[in-house]
């Protein structure tokens, strides 16, 4: 198909990756962060990592937004799910995030009803098939999927349809980037920047990455040769002297992002002052709830939710993982106590998450061969 | 025991979530809905879903969107990679 084969071209890939062996510097370590969920998911489907020198290492980011609810909010979810009459619907990943008292998959078992969507438009339809119940949406996701939610609430209210309700976990990926460059216990030579959200928000949002903490940044697309060449564009930046923000993925990402996008997300949420994200703890102005104009549809309004912010699992090192801290193997329950079938953490639940990409596509190697 | 890949085709490990990961995927457009917000979408084996398209302006038949939860987030207009259809070399268009 056009626009994904081409970007998967062994004989380029294997120039680029000639080209990155040439920039980098013998001797030099360089750690490069993917922000992304679905570049994680990417570099470890193709063998990115595979085609890189020793001493360049990816390290994961917190961008996957399954692996950084914590388990409270997977908590008020279930809690609202057991309300009389309400519908319950949420994406596929989160149905087996593990709260403190279990799953929304073992919630439906108890006997709530909830149901799987793929879109807020679905859980919409589900409102309007049935009038007479609550549909709760769970909605979930950083600002590429923020829209779509914004969109869905529009449409509702359009549509005047009044049993449709938002339990609104969107996140921001600004304010978490800066508490990770803020933390003394990561060094960083660059950064891989997600592209998808820069779809909406554009590659401005990232210019105090080099402004204000001296690091390189490029906007990246999610195919083999994609990364490749933005890592290339990282590590040229690094060897020239220079600190900036570089869009490799100009064929998809206008430097301003989507205007459009962004009003709607203006006049639909608003910011909260604070939100607890699994690992990085509580972060300002890092989420979004619905505005006033849109407070109707608020399912934390409608229904009381117990809001208790809950420790993880003591043997549960997913922050380490978050932060880029820890590879997801050197976690004490990596492949024994958490695997995909039996998650202890939201890292190895989704398939974006750093340790699930690690297990599925059996990274179980220690050390790379050199290449 | 069900695992993701029961509950959800769309997290199935091989192709990632394109649901809740900041993934999305190219879809062509097949029919414009009478409600011109809304277009029938395919994706390269075939397979269609309805697509919200108001943030893309309006959109015809056989043109490419970048899709993610439903709704498209990007026109992929021709022009914008090389004539080769590759990314755009380093200090080409790919640098600011």
């Amino acid at each position: 198909m056009r626009y994904v084969d081409e970007y998967r071209d062994a004989e380029l890939g294997r120039a680029l990756a000639g080209e990155i062996l040439a920039t980098v510097e013998p001797g030099r370590h360089y750690k490069v962060m993917e922000v992304c969920g679905g570049h994680t998911h990417s570099i470890y489907k193709y063998g990115v990592d595979d085609l890189l020198p020793a001493n360049v290492e990816l390290v994961h980011g917190p961008g996957c937004p399954v692996c950084v609810i914590p388990m409270g909010r997977v908590d008020d979810g279930i809690a609202i799910a057991h309300q009389p009459g309400v519908i319950f619907t949420c994406f596929g990943d989160m149905l087996r995030v593990p709260g403190s008292k279990g799953t929304l998959l073992e919630a439906k078992a108890e006997g709530a009803d909830v149901r799987m969507v793929y879109s807020p438009l679905d859980a919409l339809r589900i409102a309007k098939q049935n009038p007479d119940r609550d549909v709760v949406f769970f909605a979930i996701g950083f600002e590429t999927t923020a829209p779509s939610t914004a969109l869905t609430l529009k449409r509702a209210r359009a549509d005047g349809v009044e049993n449709f309700l938002c339990m609104c976990n969107h996140v921001t990926i600004v304010p978490p980037l800066r508490a990770l460059l803020d933390s003394p216990d990561l060094r960083l030579d660059g950064f891989i920047g997600p592209g998808h959200v820069a779809t909406v928000v554009g590659a401005r949002p990232f210019e105090f990455i080099p402004a204000d903490y001296g690091k390189p940044l490029v906007v990246a697309g999610f195919e083999p040769l994609d990364l490749l060449q933005s890592i290339h564009m990282i590590l040229g930046q690094l060897a020239d002297g220079r600190r900036e923000v570089e869009n490799q993925y100009s064929r998809v990402v206008p430097y301003d992002g989507n205007l459009r996008a962004l009003e709607v997300l203006a006049e639909v949420f608003e910011l909260r002052p604070h939100f607890e994200w699994r690992g990085l703890g509580f972060i300002s102005q890092s989420a979004l709830r619905l505005s006033d104009a849109y407070a109707d549809f608020d399912a934390e309004i409608r229904y009381e939710v117990p809001g208790v912010s809950v420790a993880d699992p003591k043997a549960c090192q997913c922050g380490e993982v978050l932060k880029g801290v820890i590879k997801p193997w050197e976690c004490k329950v990596f492949g024994t106590a958490c695997t995909p079938e039996h998650a202890i953490g939201t890292c190895m639940v989704s398939p974006e998450g750093a340790c699930a990409a690690y297990y599925n596509y059996g990274r179980f190697a220690r050390e790379r061969e050199v290449v | 025991m069900l695992v993701a890949a029961d509950l959800a085709p769309s997290c199935d490990h091989q192709v990632g979530c394109i649901t809740c990961g900041d993934t999305a995927v190219p879809l062509r457009v097949v029919r414009v809905e009478d409600d011109p917000t809304l277009a029938v979408c395919a994706d390269a084996d075939g397979a269609r879903e309805i697509v919200e398209t108001s943030l893309v302006g309006e959109v015809e038949q056989g043109v490419t969107l970048l899709v993610h939860a439903g709704v498209a987030i990007q026109r992929l207009d021709e022009g914008e990679a090389d004539s080769l259809g590759r990314p755009q070399l380093v200090g080409e268009s790919g640098r600011r």
